[in-house]
């Protein structure tokens, strides 16, 4: 039996869904605009993506705020291949597996609360306890957790089926939906990546890491499910082995649209599709069933 | 879900080693006779000075100052000096010395990347005294200041101390993130990607800005007069949980391989289950059916029938929602025999691991399994009638059983589920 890519979404700095990120790779256009949360730094050029249709999603306007920027992203592709499936997705029977970044607050929801909480430009316990606890947003533990943008998903396409949040590598969430198809576990699996570096906190530490590229945002859906007939979907995936996880970067597209974090492997991936081309990296093999348009 | 018993070869998958690090103990050992004996290992916070505060105390553990972490790496020492990287060495230095791993068989294993690690861990914190005295200085945090923080950090530092090459990896999902690490372990053996993987979970979350949040929500008890009896999980009168800190990790094996090294068979890890809520972020459904649904795949996946289970190790955080909750999923997935099967939370004892607490207390259903006693829930005076379970109060219980399950489900919504049996050979 094998696994096969049958949808696709994504929102990165190309715009919001596979014709727009066809588009961008065809241009070879940098999609990279002034972030004015960066100006103080030396440049303040970011890949910044679409913000808005995740609202097309959701259930509960109220719910957008316990929203990251990465879960806004991801409710975004993965509400794409829910308008594009056609399908009824069968909530217990569809697994969901992320990668997922840092999950940073919204720009300004956590400073006042620190700075509320200096004593003489020292941290005090005391005045955390007794000023910064009212200026603290009573949600931010939990909007922070990695794992929210599953909650979030689930909820609004119901899935209630196998789940989890995978931090490191944005391949990984790829390999588990791989198995969960092949083990039997489950009949569809949503896998993906969401990332969102475009904040000046973000910005500034992968500056600190070494990571010179502009920063930016982006997130991707798959559908994965048994390949049928051996030649329908988009690309067939197998795998080799179960040794380290490695990935690599592709400079080119990083240059375009900005350095996504744990989502440049999953973009990778699906530039290889649209290109026609074989992806194999980290015993990982994609071979694209689309004909070469780029 | 579909899950059937999944058959990849005979790759059943055993427990060698158990490690852990609690607010009970410094040991498996220390931690199990602690649990059996009822005892309390939550007190007034005193990390840092939370007089002001409005949740005072916590389940801290006792500062441990393991050896061998100097022929670490400059970035391993780094990692291992973190509060979570102290704890992660010691748990699994405990595993893998109680596993009696050869020397011969570590380097075939690192050879041939037949050795793998899945850790259940959250990105770390930095320090606020830290932070604040950068900000001062305006100095801004180095890289390496970055990278210890990463939740993959703990993971990386434990590779190292294994030489395992085989796949690395990190599952965040809050409550749920190292049962689904166990999980995740169990399957990789199954499917022959490797024979050993050194699975778990570490967290720390006794800090000013953790308190403080968790407060505000409303989610922590707040008996500042009597810490001791603070986590009284399924009883009327429990009003939160308690933070805690902690690591529990575990060698997990494939039986071909702990048989060819002549291992000591711990436990047999028999089935895993997970499943999502899809109900509201802040809330557990009512009608506990993630937790049921988790509960059920596992034991599909172990090929057990409900009352196969002598014992269930809850989640029982204590929380006015939780266990109501956990208890309906438990009535859902056992049918009658959910009035029979002995259950207890030893969160009464060592407050909320979080991260680490499937962990932890998967090892606590594979102690019960092998020794025959059931840890009971401490602090259950008078049990919710909402929570109408077969509960074990007032002291252990001394039964031998074949089979343990042990719960845990994650602020979002993430369940996971997972099933310990007695080996027999």
């Amino acid at each position: 039996m094998a696994v096969v890519i049958t949808q696709m979404g994504v929102v990165s700095a190309f715009g919001r869904g596979v014709s727009a990120f066809q588009v961008g790779l065809k241009s070879t256009n940098r999609y990279l605009q002034s972030h004015e949360p960066l100006n103080w730094m030396d440049s303040s050029l970011a890949g910044v993506a679409p913000n808005k249709a995740f609202r097309n999603y959701l259930h509960r306007r109220k719910a957008a705020k316990l929203m990251t920027s990465a879960a806004r992203l991801a409710m975004d592709a993965v509400g794409q291949i829910w308008d594009e499936a056609g399908i009824e997705l069968d909530g217990v029977e569809t697994a969901l597996f992320l990668s997922v970044g840092r999950e940073p607050p919204d720009e300004g929801e956590a400073e006042p609360a620190l700075v509320a909480s200096a004593v003489e430009g020292e941290f005090s316990e005391n005045a955390l306890a007794t000023k910064g606890r009212d200026l603290y947003p009573p949600l931010l533990p939990l909007k922070t957790l990695p794992n929210l943008i599953l909650g979030h998903l689930s909820i609004h396409f119901g899935l209630q089926g196998e789940n989890a949040a995978w931090a490191g590598e944005g391949i990984q969430s790829l390999i588990e939906g791989y198995w969960a198809i092949e083990e039997g576990r489950a009949e569809k699996v949503i896998v993906g990546a969401s990332d969102s570096l475009i904040d000046l906190g973000q910005a500034r530490d992968l500056k600190r890491l070494g990571i010179l590229h502009a920063p930016g945002e982006a997130a991707v859906a798959f559908l994965l499910e048994r390949d049928v007939d051996g030649q329908s979907g988009l690309g067939r995936v197998s795998l080799n082995d179960g040794g380290q996880i490695v990935a690599s970067d592709d400079i080119e597209l990083i240059q375009q649209i900005g350095y996504c974090g744990v989502v440049n492997t999953q973009l990778k991936i699906l530039k290889s599709l649209l290109k026609g081309e074989t992806f194999q990296e980290s015993g990982v093999t994609i071979e694209s069933r689309l004909r070469a348009e780029i | 879900m579909t899950n059937p018993k999944v058959a990849w070869g005979d790759q059943e998958v055993v427990i060698t080693g158990v490690g852990m690090v609690t607010p009970l103990g410094t040991s498996t050992v220390e931690t199990w006779r602690a649990l059996c004996n009822g005892d309390n290992g939550i007190g007034p916070i005193t990390r840092f000075d939370a007089s002001t505060f409005p949740v005072r105390f916590a389940a801290e553990c006792r500062d441990v100052d393991p050896i061998g972490y100097q022929f670490l790496s400059q970035r391993g020492q780094r990692i291992f000096e973190t509060r979570k990287g102290r704890l992660a060495f010691q748990a699994t230095q405990e595993a893998w010395a109680m596993a009696c791993v050869s020397p011969e068989t570590a380097e075939e294993w690192s050879k041939n990347q037949r050795l793998g690690v899945c850790l259940g861990s959250e990105a770390g914190r930095p320090n606020l005294e830290t932070v604040a005295s950068q900000m001062m200085e305006n100095r801004l945090p180095t890289a390496e200041d970055l990278d210890i923080l990463s939740p993959k950090a703990p993971a990386d530092m434990v590779a190292e101390m294994l030489s395992a090459t085989g796949a690395v990896s990190v599952v965040s999902t809050a409550c749920t993130s190292s049962s689904q690490a166990i999980g995740e372990g169990m399957l990789r053996i199954r499917r022959g990607e490797v024979d050993a993987m050194l699975v778990g979970g570490v967290d720390e979350l006794v800090d000013p800005i953790m308190v403080t949040g968790f407060s505000l929500l409303g989610a922590l008890s707040t008996r500042n007069d009597s810490p001791e009896t603070a986590s009284r999980p399924f009883d009327k009168d429990r009003d939160g949980f308690v933070l805690g800190e902690g690591a529990g990790m575990l060698l997990l094996e494939s039986l071909a391989s702990a048989k060819a090294r002549g291992a000591v068979i711990l436990g047999h890890l028999r089935g895993f289950g997970c499943s999502c809520n899809a109900y509201r972020i802040t809330d557990s459904p009512p009608d506990g059916r993630g937790a049921a649904q988790s509960m059920m795949d596992a034991l599909r996946d172990a090929s057990l029938e409900p009352q196969d289970i002598g014992y269930i190790n809850a989640h029982g955080t204590s929380t006015p929602m939780n266990d109501p909750s956990e208890t309906r999923g438990i009535h859902t997935a056992f049918g009658s025999y959910a009035q029979t099967v002995p259950v207890s939370s030893t969160k009464s004892m060592m407050g909320h691991l979080v991260a680490a607490c499937g962990a932890v207390e998967v090892i606590v259903a594979m102690m019960s399994v092998r020794e025959g006693i059931l840890p009971m829930t401490r602090n259950l005076v008078e049990p919710d009638p909402e929570c109408d379970l077969n509960h074990i109060q007032g002291q252990a219980l001394r039964r031998p059983i074949e089979h343990a399950m042990s719960n845990a489900f994650g602020f979002g919504g993430s369940n996971g589920t997972v099933v310990v049996s007695k080996w027999r050979s």
